[in-house]
């Protein structure tokens, strides 16, 4: 629990100034203990800082999370549910989320429209870049070739400096050294933009979010953890995480050196991450419950949108992802729909009953949530699935292909790309003022509660419409 | 960056200070800032976000990160 005594420091300066270090996907576990005799940097700085762990938002997947912790809305509110949306009712059509889809403020937004310049470097989504009241770079949905500054000029700029700016590592590679090196060479190429953006523009809000973090633990954590159902003994690159991690730790060391000595640092992270169980083939499960019906079986995995759904007999049908979405069939809702909806609830219930009955692939009982939009978020807008699932406490990942030999439920692996690692609930949150300078025991802050402490420690109005409160509120920052 | 005043109409001005909590900003000036920039950026940007082959890629990359099945 928070100790008490602290107050946000309003007085004669409340024009402060805070830096962000947002690591994409760090592990409280990692990041606090199995790593924390590596992170001299980290460490120090959480010795005197506010700490505790994050509990992200639901689904705690990158989009929406670092949405939802920037403009301080649950995830209903802004309509976003993942990456990926159904377009209405449609069985097919789907669209991306964007920065576009994000229609509620973010904490740059505010800070622009009382003045104060923001930088903001690769906080998704970040594609179209949006213009902001000072310097932004988008995150790694740009698609190659197009532009991802605002301004625009600043593009020049940083390819003046690291030659080509790259958003993201290419991922589908069987090949883990060369991907280390891509995750290497990425960050290096952003650190210097980093460290450029921090001393030559003006700011009162920096934030640098690094995907690297994310990509590490997905590519790696097999190698790392004695634990994970595929893990390797003495693989060369057992270490490849903690590694990254320790020159992370320098280079935020370096970067901590660089800043005004009364900028705020937070350090946080959107969700944690633990090692993948294996994936769940929803869609297949759904065939054998009678649920999903198909005129013919595949005969190799294709995702669900390929396969020949008979739609006239099907109730409901799955996504995959780092959880499942599940969508009812409803009579005059989807255009060959067969649930009526009076039947929905009772279909809901049922079919959660069943999913949580799901044993894991040895048949030991797994501790799965299912839950509708409805019954996590106050709002439910935009196009949201009809039941959201996380198998095994996230642990196993859900694949929605169909088609698997012998109408497989359970897969060693992700079936579309080298996967060992999912995510977890919880991220890290190190808030450090620099007029305080002691360790604060938060034990768990809550997403929803990051906008508001951060306008209320940059000296802003905390918007009424905000679900969440400032930590200092309840005496625990400031 | 420097600023610029650009006046409007007392009674505009009047309704959106009224609901300003509502709207979830701090002043009247950062609502006509967030409008102003969000009808730029969309048009800046012509039709739909991603072209077909830029969203196929999108795709296949977030297939290959997990994101999507």
């Amino acid at each position: 629990m928070p100790g008490p005594g602290f107050r946000i420091p309003f007085g004669a300066d409340v024009r402060r100034r805070l830096v962000v270090i947002g690591l994409d996907c760090a592990a409280p576990a990692l990041l606090f203990d199995r790593f924390r005799d590596d992170l001299p940097v980290l460490g120090g700085l959480a010795a005197r800082s506010a700490v505790g762990r994050m509990r992200s938002c639901d689904p705690p997947i990158t989009i929406p999370a670092w949405a939802v912790m920037w403009t301080g809305q649950p995830p209903g509110r802004l309509g976003l549910y993942g990456f990926r949306h159904r377009r209405g009712a449609s069985y097919t059509d789907g669209w991306l989320a964007t920065s576009q889809s994000v229609r509620a403020p973010a904490v740059w937004d505010h800070l622009g429209g009382a003045g104060r310049p923001s930088v903001v470097i690769g906080s998704p989504p970040g594609y179209p870049v949006r213009p902001i009241h000072g310097h932004a770079v988008g995150c790694f949905i740009t698609p190659p070739g197009r532009p991802y500054t605002h301004p625009p000029a600043l593009q020049a700029e940083i390819e003046a400096l690291v030659g080509e700016y790259r958003v993201d590592v290419p991922f589908r590679v069987e090949d883990r050294g060369a991907l280390l090196d891509s995750l290497y060479d990425m960050t290096a190429r952003r650190l210097r933009v980093v460290r450029h953006l921090l001393t030559t523009k003006p700011w009162d809000f920096f934030h640098w979010m690094e995907i690297g973090t994310d990509r590490a633990h997905h590519a790696f954590w097999k190698f790392m953890d004695p634990e994970h159902p595929r893990h390797v003994p003495g693989h060369p690159l057992a270490t490849a995480i903690r590694d990254y991690y320790r020159y992370l730790d320098r280079e935020i060391g370096e970067l901590l050196g660089l800043l005004p000595d009364d900028a705020l640092v937070l350090v946080v992270s959107d969700h944690g991450a633990k090692r993948m169980k294996g994936a769940f083939c929803v869609n297949e499960w759904l065939v054998a419950q009678g649920e999903l019906v198909l005129r013919r079986r595949p005969d190799r995995p294709v995702p669900v949108e390929a396969a020949e759904v008979d739609w006239s007999r099907t109730r409901a049908w799955g996504w995959g992802g780092y959880y499942a979405r599940i969508f009812f069939n409803v009579a005059g809702r989807e255009a060959a729909g067969i649930v009526p909806p009076a039947a929905v609830p009772a279909l809901a219930r049922d079919l959660a009953e069943r999913l949580r009955a799901v044993p894991d692939a040895s048949g030991a009982p797994m501790a799965t949530t299912v839950f509708a939009p409805g019954e996590r978020y106050p709002e439910v807008r935009g196009d949201a699935p009809d039941l959201m699932v996380y198998f095994d406490d996230l642990s196993w990942r859900s694949a929605g292909t169909v088609g698997h030999p012998g109408g497989a439920w359970y897969l060693d692996e992700n079936d579309t790309g080298p996967d060992d690692a999912v995510h977890d609930y919880d991220g890290v949150f190190i808030l450090y003022d620099p007029r305080d300078g002691r360790r604060r025991e938060l034990g768990t802050v809550d997403i929803l509660d990051i906008a508001p402490t951060v306008l209320e420690l940059l000296g802003l109005p905390v918007p009424a419409d905000l679900p969440g409160r400032p930590l200092g509120a309840r005496g625990g920052v400031g | 960056m420097g600023q610029r005043t650009v006046l409007i109409d007392a009674a505009l001005y009047d309704r959106v200070a009224a609901h300003l909590d509502r709207l979830g900003f701090p002043s009247v000036e950062a609502v006509v800032t967030h409008l102003l920039r969000e009808r730029l950026a969309e048009a800046d940007t012509e039709g739909e976000v991603f072209s077909a082959d830029e969203e196929a890629e999108v795709k296949d990359r977030l297939r290959a990160l997990g994101y999507l099945d």
